[in-house]
């Protein structure tokens, strides 16, 4: 069983890089496999290479694949140790009302200047984070089950807010609705390079506590009688998820479905230990996530939003595995 | 003597009421017609009673063909938004900010007639319909529907000439247009309704032909619905001559091109390095926006801003 474990990651990384590279020859524009070969080697050798199939190439379509992958390990990990933490098999990472927070810093963002959008969108989510936080505390700790509801109750305020402000005020109803189904559109090298700074900060302290997370899901009292400090991993890894989780909303949008579904697919393969669960969590949703982008952004009638795909990819996977598991 | 009396009396008011009653007679309207039947875009028989004497328009583009075709007169009310022509903002407001009109301000209004775009839901249209209060459905989808949408304005509201001479003058004003463009070679362009995914006008859409009316070649021309989202790699292939920005997307000058974070993608286009780049105003906005008798302009702008040398 271990062995398989270690060959199912092993097999998960390999199969990013395929989807990487199959990623790259897809797209609204066809590029032939020769012509993006030989532009590969005129561009490294710097051989004036093709100005408008290097730009689509590495300007356009690679930046995208790497927020992709980025965004959904994000959301994978994200979901992962929120499912853990609230033993909850329907907890995603938006649950402590980091999506209808980003929303409204969205919809005031749309408002004042679409280029404020990312900014505000962030201060939201991490305020609306903050009140739940704020609202669930008792004796210095964080109670699970009043962030569950304080979460639901603040999402609610959040999202009423957001719905008047969009109703009422924005002009371009397009550009918020875009913006709230999410997207990944809007891809370059700056928002790689600050996701994957952020991704290798936290995810580290992940895979840190993926003992601690083991323990929890025997229950609080008895972590505690293991020597877990439940209070402290609790409150971070909550915190610095909702922080990760913000980043990557105020630069893609809420993009649902990943966070929640990806480690359920790891689960029903690895099992439900964090050992390997956490790094087959946030590659499935990669996986998930790069592939439902590739499909969204290469329809020949235009782009449609990436979140209707990842739905439409990951429920199926999901009800497969689960039908599989119950007759075994 | 009484009796006598009494006779004559009745007499002179048989005289009377027989005399108003044939006065009366004359007066009505020359046509047996007291109702007429009209098809609107949504393909709807709408039924509308004559004359009609009170309307209320519901769009600004509604407003505007009523005003153009000699019947401004007759509107009651019209919405927030309008702004053409300036005595069109004095009147009562039944579609405020949200677009969507209040069916009890209509109501209240006593109208003969309703005007309304696909904007109003169908649930009001419902609404009024069951309250015997005819509704038009007016989405042009091209300018030659904006013609027979004047001339049906025109028959139901008795102003069949001006609709005539307004159709005619929006017909002059694009064949000279289009006669002065002739000889030029079509110019590629990029229409930006949203910066970020790049929102375009689409081949089914009246944005689309009054681009193409004015000789552009609008390079959206393969996606489908009226307004899909064009990739950012979509533009790079087709590298379009010229680009037109809408209001309200953000975008107010160059710098959103040459300085932002995609700009070693921009700085390349044909637009962007040649300097061929149209922000809209508010007003340009509107008269691309609201199909109607402003729609020449649209066309005039967009074709002085594609040949402004077939201008001078």
């Amino acid at each position: 069983m271990r062995f398989s474990n270690y060959l199912f990651t092993v097999f998960l990384v390999l199969l990013t890089v395929f989807n990487i590279l199959v990623s790259l020859s897809i797209g609204p524009v066809h590029i032939p496999i020769q012509a993006i070969l030989k532009n590969i080697y005129l561009y490294a050798f710097n051989k004036g290479p093709d100005w408008t199939i290097t730009t689509i190439l590495f300007y356009i379509r690679l930046p995208r694949i790497v927020l992709a992958v980025i965004i959904g390990m994000i959301l994978g990990v994200s979901g992962l140790v929120i499912q853990t933490i609230f033993k909850n098999p329907l907890g995603d990472p938006y649950l402590t009302g980091v999506s209808s927070g980003a929303a409204v810093g969205a919809a005031i963002g749309f408002l004042v200047s679409p280029f404020l959008v990312p900014v505000l969108a962030f201060v939201f989510a991490m305020t609306a984070v903050g009140i739940s936080f704020l609202i669930s505390r008792s004796d210095g700790e964080v109670n699970t089950e009043m962030l569950i509801l304080a979460g639901v109750s603040v999402s609610f305020l959040f999202s009423a807010v957001a719905s008047y402000i969009i109703y009422l005020k924005v002009a371009n109803l397009r550009g918020v609705i875009f913006w709230l189904l999410g997207g990944l559109y809007g891809a370059t090298w700056t928002d790689d390079f600050w996701l994957f700074l952020a991704l290798m900060v936290i995810f580290p302290l992940m895979v840190y506590f993926r003992r601690e997370l083991d323990i929890m899901l025997m229950g609080d009292e008895q972590a505690k009688s293991l020597g877990v400090n439940t209070a402290r991993v609790k409150t971070v890894v909550l915190l610095i998820s909702s922080l990760i989780t913000s980043l990557a909303v105020s630069v893609v949008g809420i993009i649902g479905f990943i966070g929640l579904v990806s480690p359920h697919i790891g689960r029903k393969i690895v099992g439900e230990s964090h050992r390997f669960l956490v790094f087959v969590a946030p590659l499935i949703g990669a996986n998930i996530l790069l592939v439902s982008d590739t499909i969204a952004r290469s329809t020949p009638q235009g782009e449609i939003p990436v979140g209707i795909i990842t739905s439409f990819i990951g429920a199926p996977v999901l009800i497969y595995l689960l039908y599989r598991r119950r007759k075994i | 003597m009484n009796l006598k009396f009494i006779a004559l009396i009745i007499v002179v008011v048989v005289i009377i009421a027989s005399g108003f009653y044939v006065y009366a007679e004359t007066q009505k309207p020359k046509s047996q017609q007291s109702s007429i039947t009209v098809v609107d875009d949504l393909g709807r028989s709408v039924n509308v009673s004559l004359p009609v004497k009170r309307v209320v328009s519901m769009d600004p583009s509604d407003t505007q063909m009523m005003y153009a075709i000699g019947a401004g007169s007759l509107l009651v009310a019209d919405t927030s938004f309008d702004w053409w022509p300036a005595n069109s903002t004095l009147l009562p407001h039944v579609a405020m900010d949200s677009g969507v009109a209040s069916v009890e301000q209509v109501v209240n209004m006593t109208p003969d007639l309703v005007l309304a775009t696909t904007i109003q839901t169908s649930q009001i249209i419902d609404q009024l319909q069951n309250l015997s209060i005819p509704v038009l459905v007016f989405e042009p989808q091209n300018i030659s529907n904006i013609y027979t949408d004047m001339m049906t304005l025109g028959k139901v509201t008795g102003h069949t000439s001006g609709a005539t001479a307004e159709v005619n003058h929006m017909k002059s004003v694009i064949s000279n247009v289009q006669t002065k463009i002739a000889n030029y070679s079509k110019e590629s362009l990029l229409y930006m309704m949203w910066p970020n995914p790049i929102y375009t006008a689409g081949p089914t859409s009246f944005i689309d032909n009054v681009i193409t009316t004015a000789g552009g070649a609008n390079i959206a021309e393969n996606l489908s619905g009226p307004y899909p989202v064009i990739s950012l790699e979509q533009v790079v292939a087709d590298n379009p001559q010229t680009i037109i920005v809408d209001n309200n997307t953000g975008v107010s000058n160059m710098t959103y091109f040459t300085s932002g974070n995609q700009s070693q993608i921009w700085d390349n286009i044909s637009a962007i390095k040649n300097d061929r780049l149209l922000i809209f105003n508010v007003t340009e906005s509107n008269w691309m926006n609201e199909p109607g008798p402003l729609t020449i302009y649209a066309v005039q702008m967009v074709a002085q801003f594609l040949y402004p040398q077939a201008f001078e």
